[in-house]
């Protein structure tokens, strides 16, 4: 793999690391605030924020299988 | 040495009593991640437990932390632009942000990356994903530690019996002005206060009646203070002195006065003195005018020495008074002397 290859490979893993690491721990808040008994405002949140993360990832993986066709296209 | 510090570090603070949440309220948690769901998780992790500043870029985070007061930072590592290495390197190497204690958030799981992280001078490295019990439990271990450090260095500049700043403390704050009166041409004034037929009292009335008195007259002192960077110290015995920033002549005899009429305000009985029944103090007050003295010419010990002559002056004239001079006036040996 040429650098340049593995710098953009490093910035994919690292787009796709962070709403996964923000799913986990949002899931996590969200377990612990219904341990707490939290507000359900607050657990919504909690829930919300994964949701909007997954879409988030979604549209990471969306966007590098456009990018990698069209390099295979041309 | 914030006095109201002092006196909350007294009252609440002793140790082996376990820390109460409301101690550590007011400690500040920075959270630096160029991610928003990490940063808006992490927030209501603890925005319940510390004051928590929110930082998404590693830049703004060092900024922030030179300028504000920040107790513990959780960096992560991996962040575009500048990394968490690169930022923690950077904060160690800085004087005013190297004691801040850092842990390390990263996905990063390798041991060769954990020793990197700690060799830099953080106190701990979390993996993500992160169990988020643990972590509020390894913050707050830190926090504690925090706050007994913040309370020991209070305790270890303050002189236990008065409350008011140790003789190191004092010589630092002294040493501290001077050269900061030196480098920018203000004023500093020196006042060193000694209470007069102190040993008389101790013999008529008992040591323990004696530490009562030195407390009073200290309380006294301090409640004089005015400004934040005014500093009340114990300089030895019963000799008390107080350093004034940036004040003139006029300033430091309008200090100094108050000082004398606080402490007969008191109206402690001092049957066994030999000039007036009721405890009193005398002063000497050197002030050393930056823009016109060659400093030179005129040590830190010779200042000090300047305002100790004019205490002896004044116990010399009847004590219970104030007699002053200025650096410049004094090279020229031209003292002058006040009643009050």
């Amino acid at each position: 793999m040429r650098s340049i290859e593995a710098a953009e490979f490093n910035k994919f893993i690292h787009s796709v690391r962070n709403p996964l690491n923000s799913i986990s721990l949002n899931a996590e808040l969200g377990k612990m605030l219904i341990d707490d008994q939290a507000s359900p405002e607050q657990i919504k949140k909690a829930f919300s924020e994964i949701l909007q993360q997954c879409k988030n990832c979604e549209q990471v993986l969306t966007d590098m299988r456009k990018k990698n066709s069209d390099n295979t296209s041309q | 040495m914030a006095n109201s510090e002092l006196s909350s570090a007294n009252s609440k603070w002793q140790l082996g009593r376990p820390i109460d949440n409301s101690d550590l309220i007011k400690q500040t948690l920075m959270i630096v991640d160029d991610y928003h769901g990490n940063l808006h998780a992490m927030d209501a992790l603890f925005k319940f437990e510390y004051n928590v500043v929110l930082q998404n870029n590693a830049k703004d985070a060092i900024e922030y932390a030179t300028q504000d007061e920040v107790d513990l930072i959780l960096l992560d590592v991996d962040m575009p632009e500048m990394d968490g290495y690169e930022a923690c390197a950077q904060l160690k190497s800085n004087v005013l942000t190297a004691h801040i204690p850092i842990i390390f958030v990263t996905a990063a799981d390798s041991q060769d990356e954990e020793e990197k992280g700690l060799l830099l001078g953080a106190v701990d490295y979390v993996m993500k994903p992160l169990n988020l019990s643990i972590l509020r439990k390894r913050v707050r271990n830190q926090m504690e530690s925090i706050h007994y450090r913040k309370k020991l260095e209070i305790l270890s500049s303050v002189d236990g019996l008065t409350g008011a700043s140790n003789r190191r403390q004092l010589d630092t704050m002294l040493l501290q002005h001077y050269s900061s009166t030196i480098r920018f041409g203000n004023n500093l004034a020196l006042l060193m206060i000694d209470i007069d037929n102190f040993k008389l009292y101790n013999d008529t009335y008992g040591h323990i009646q004696g530490d009562q008195c030195l407390q009073q007259v200290a309380q006294a002192i301090m409640d004089v203070r005015r400004r934040e960077t005014d500093i009340v110290g114990r300089y030895g015995g019963e000799e008390f002195a107080v350093i004034l920033p940036d004040t003139d002549l006029e300033g430091g005899l309008v200090v100094a006065n108050k000082v004398l009429n606080r402490i007969r305000e008191l109206n402690i009985e001092h049957s066994g003195s030999t000039t007036n029944k009721i405890v009193t103090v005398s002063i000497g007050l050197a002030v050393f005018e930056g823009k016109q003295c060659n400093h030179q010419e005129i040590s830190l010990e010779g200042f000090v020495n300047q305002a100790d002559k004019q205490l002896y002056a004044a116990k010399h004239k009847g004590k219970n008074r104030v007699c002053y001079t200025t650096v410049q006036t004094s090279v020229r040996e031209n003292l002058r002397q006040t009643t009050s």
